[in-house]
């Protein structure tokens, strides 16, 4: 039985290899028990509604971070990013971009959905844990929540 | 040989016009106009030669009147001459009679020519007077050749047969006279009404030719002007791209215009459905076109994307080996790793710069004046910096140009970074940048004392990923040359490059003008 409740950071990631670099650079800092890994946007919004698979998660506990990849299978992360920012509710998670692409394009159409911020995955390792690390460390110590 | 006579030549032949062209109804026209007028003048002078032949007759009762009383008179003389010589055998008193013996034959033969239009009575009244003026003019003969004629009995019965005689010619001369007076009175009276007929005749013909003039202006007018103007409504109709409406019937000049302006009007519509179907075929090349970018955008997108992950998982997972199991790894085991972590970073670079390249040929461009002075200097004291060698750069004073700066910035980078690269391996480095204006065109180049190359590589020096030397000797992916060619080929300009290897290379770029005009 997985523990939702303390989830603080949502990975929405279709790579498992980039899913478990991420989540191995928060281990090192010590946020890993309170990382939550989705493989698309469809499981992602299940989560954050906690609707089918996430039924029993209890609706009020929303996700201090969303860390969101843009190219995903079926709904991808601009759709995910829509849903976000379009619902009263949930309009409050700070949402991250977390993607390889540097398209003028994509960064320009995330920020008018409203991200919260738009990261270009370095493919140096050592660079993405630093990223990864920093983000964490900013949205989970640093920013005051709603 | 050449069969038959070749057709008329238009307007050769007043007879070969044809009447249908406003040419022949013009001509015709004036005909029109000028036939009243002939009759006219062929009336008057009708009228002239009449009047002309009543002078003449007067003129020849004149004379006839003339000669009657000269005839008279003569025959008087005669006479009173030879009495005279006979009452006193002087003879001087024959000479009347003598020149009227020369002049009195003469007188008597106009007598006897009867004249034109004469009647039949008055010729034999005129024969007449002739045949008893010779008699008369006989017997005073005889009465002269009778010997010692005052005594003979013979004169005085001839003198008496002479008085017969001149009495008859007296009766006969008298109406004669008086008959040619009548007539002279006559002719005088007919001359002047002919010609206060004429000064009709004159005034009839001016009005005549006046009033023909004025009907064939009012037909010209009416039939010229009014399709003429139905034909420039077409034109301005063609000009206003409406339809151009019924030809004109008929076959003369205006007609001929307005099948011009309807074949024009034909043409004119033809070209236009060959624009718009050329302009049909630009829109359809040109969605083609957009196609091809949006598809080249994907994939580049795809690339940006699906490219890295892999390369971001081999780094980060050979470096996890790396720090995770490195004391089961012995020094062999490090550098393979150590190897795939180098190349790992190289192909991101390589990516890295293949999106910036594909992102420069689609990327907007914006304009502007560009002082490549100032930035040719801000370029060089950065790469100076980074580079940390000792080179020596000097950026001179560079003509300006148009365009957009941030790429521009770009073209000064690579180059200036590329010379700054092979160089560096001199142990007095030395990078120059200059430029002049030529014409409308600005020239740059940049020179530097290093490795150079052989010209016969210049060739590929542009094209994306093709590098002179290996990495082992100077670092990069070949793309920034590519990169600068592509910059200065969208600003409509050229970019190349001379060397010598172990000698320098200059590279050189031209762009357009931007001097203030």
């Amino acid at each position: 039985m997985t523990d939702y409740e303390h989830v603080e950071v949502l990975l929405v990631e279709d790579s498992p290899h980039d899913a478990e670099m991420t989540m191995h650079a928060l281990s090192d800092n010590k946020f890993l028990s309170k990382v939550h890994w989705v493989k698309d946007g469809v499981q992602a919004l299940d989560f954050i509604g906690c609707v089918g698979e996430y039924a029993q998660r209890d609706p009020s506990q929303l996700p201090k971070v969303v860390l969101l990849d843009l190219k995903m299978p079926k709904v991808d992360g601009l759709d995910v990013l829509r849903e976000i920012k379009g619902n009263e509710r949930w309009r409050g998670i700070p949402v991250v971009i977390m993607t390889s692409s540097n398209e003028d394009r994509d960064v320009i159409e995330s920020y008018q959905l409203g991200t919260n911020a738009y990261v270009v995955k370095p493919v140096d390792f050592l660079s993405f844990t630093e990223a990864v690390v920093r983000l964490g460390m900013f949205w989970l110590l640093v920013n005051k929540a709603p | 040989m050449n069969g038959g006579r070749s057709n008329a030549q238009p307007g050769v032949s007043l007879l070969e016009t044809d009447l249908r062209s406003l040419r022949g109804q013009a001509l015709l026209c004036v005909g029109l106009a000028l036939l009243p007028t002939l009759l006219a003048l062929a009336s008057i002078w009708q009228l002239e030669r009449e009047t002309a032949n009543a002078v003449r007759q007067a003129e020849a009762s004149d004379s006839r009147l003339l000669a009657s009383e000269s005839l008279m008179q003569r025959l008087v003389d005669a006479e009173t001459g030879v009495r005279g010589y006979l009452a006193t055998h002087d003879r001087l008193f024959l000479d009347p009679y003598k020149s009227s013996v020369l002049v009195m034959p003469g007188l008597i033969e106009g007598f006897r020519v009867r004249r034109l239009h004469e009647p039949e009575s008055v010729f034999a009244q005129s024969t007449l007077i002739a045949d008893e003026s010779q008699a008369q003019m006989t017997i005073l003969g005889e009465i002269l050749r009778t010997p010692d004629g005052r005594n003979s009995v013979a004169v005085p019965r001839a003198l008496r047969r002479g008085k017969v005689i001149m009495d008859a010619i007296r009766r006969l001369i008298g109406p004669y006279q008086s008959r040619e007076r009548t007539l002279i009175a006559e002719r005088r009276a007919g001359a002047i009404a002919d010609r206060a007929g004429l000064g009709y005749a004159l005034a009839a013909t001016l009005v005549l030719c006046i009033a023909a003039s004025i009907a064939v202006v009012l037909f010209f007018a009416k039939r010229v002007v009014g399709r003429l103007a139905t034909v420039i409504a077409k034109t301005e109709r063609i000009a206003a791209n409406q339809e151009v409406g019924v030809p004109l019937r008929g076959n003369d000049e205006i007609v001929a215009v307005d099948r011009a302006v309807h074949l024009m009007a034909i043409a004119i519509a033809a070209r236009n459905a060959d624009v718009v179907l050329s302009n049909e075929s630009l829109n359809e090349r040109n969605e083609e076109l957009s196609d091809a970018n949006k598809e080249l955008e994907t994939f580049s997108y795809s690339v940006s994307h699906d490219l890295r992950a892999p390369i971001r998982a081999i780094d980060g997972y050979s470096r996890r080996l790396q720090r995770e199991y490195n004391g089961h790894l012995d020094v062999e085991g490090r550098r393979l790793l150590a190897v795939i972590q180098e190349e790992a970073g190289r192909m991101g670079e390589l990516i890295d710069d293949l999106l910036e390249f594909s992102r420069l040929g689609r990327k907007e461009m914006k304009d502007g004046p560009v002082d490549m002075t100032v930035l040719a200097r801000e370029v060089a004291a950065g790469e100076k910096n980074a580079s940390g060698t000792n080179v020596s750069l000097a950026v001179g004073t560079l003509p300006h140009t148009r365009g957009d700066r941030a790429l521009l910035r770009q073209v000064w980078q690579n180059l200036i970074a590329n010379a700054v690269k092979y160089s560096s391996t001199q142990v007095e480095p030395v990078v120059t940048v200059s430029g002049s204006a030529e014409g409308r065109l600005s020239v740059y180049h940049v020179s530097d004392n290093g490795v150079g190359f052989d010209m016969k590589y210049a060739h590929k020096l542009f094209a994306v990923f093709q590098r002179l030397h290996s990495v082992d000797e100077f670092s990069g992916t070949g793309v920034g040359l590519a990169i600068v060619k592509r910059i200065v080929a969208r600003h409509g300009g050229r970019a190349w490059a001379t060397a010598e290897p172990s000698n320098g290379a200059i590279f050189s770029f031209s762009l357009p003008s931007g001097e203030p005009e």
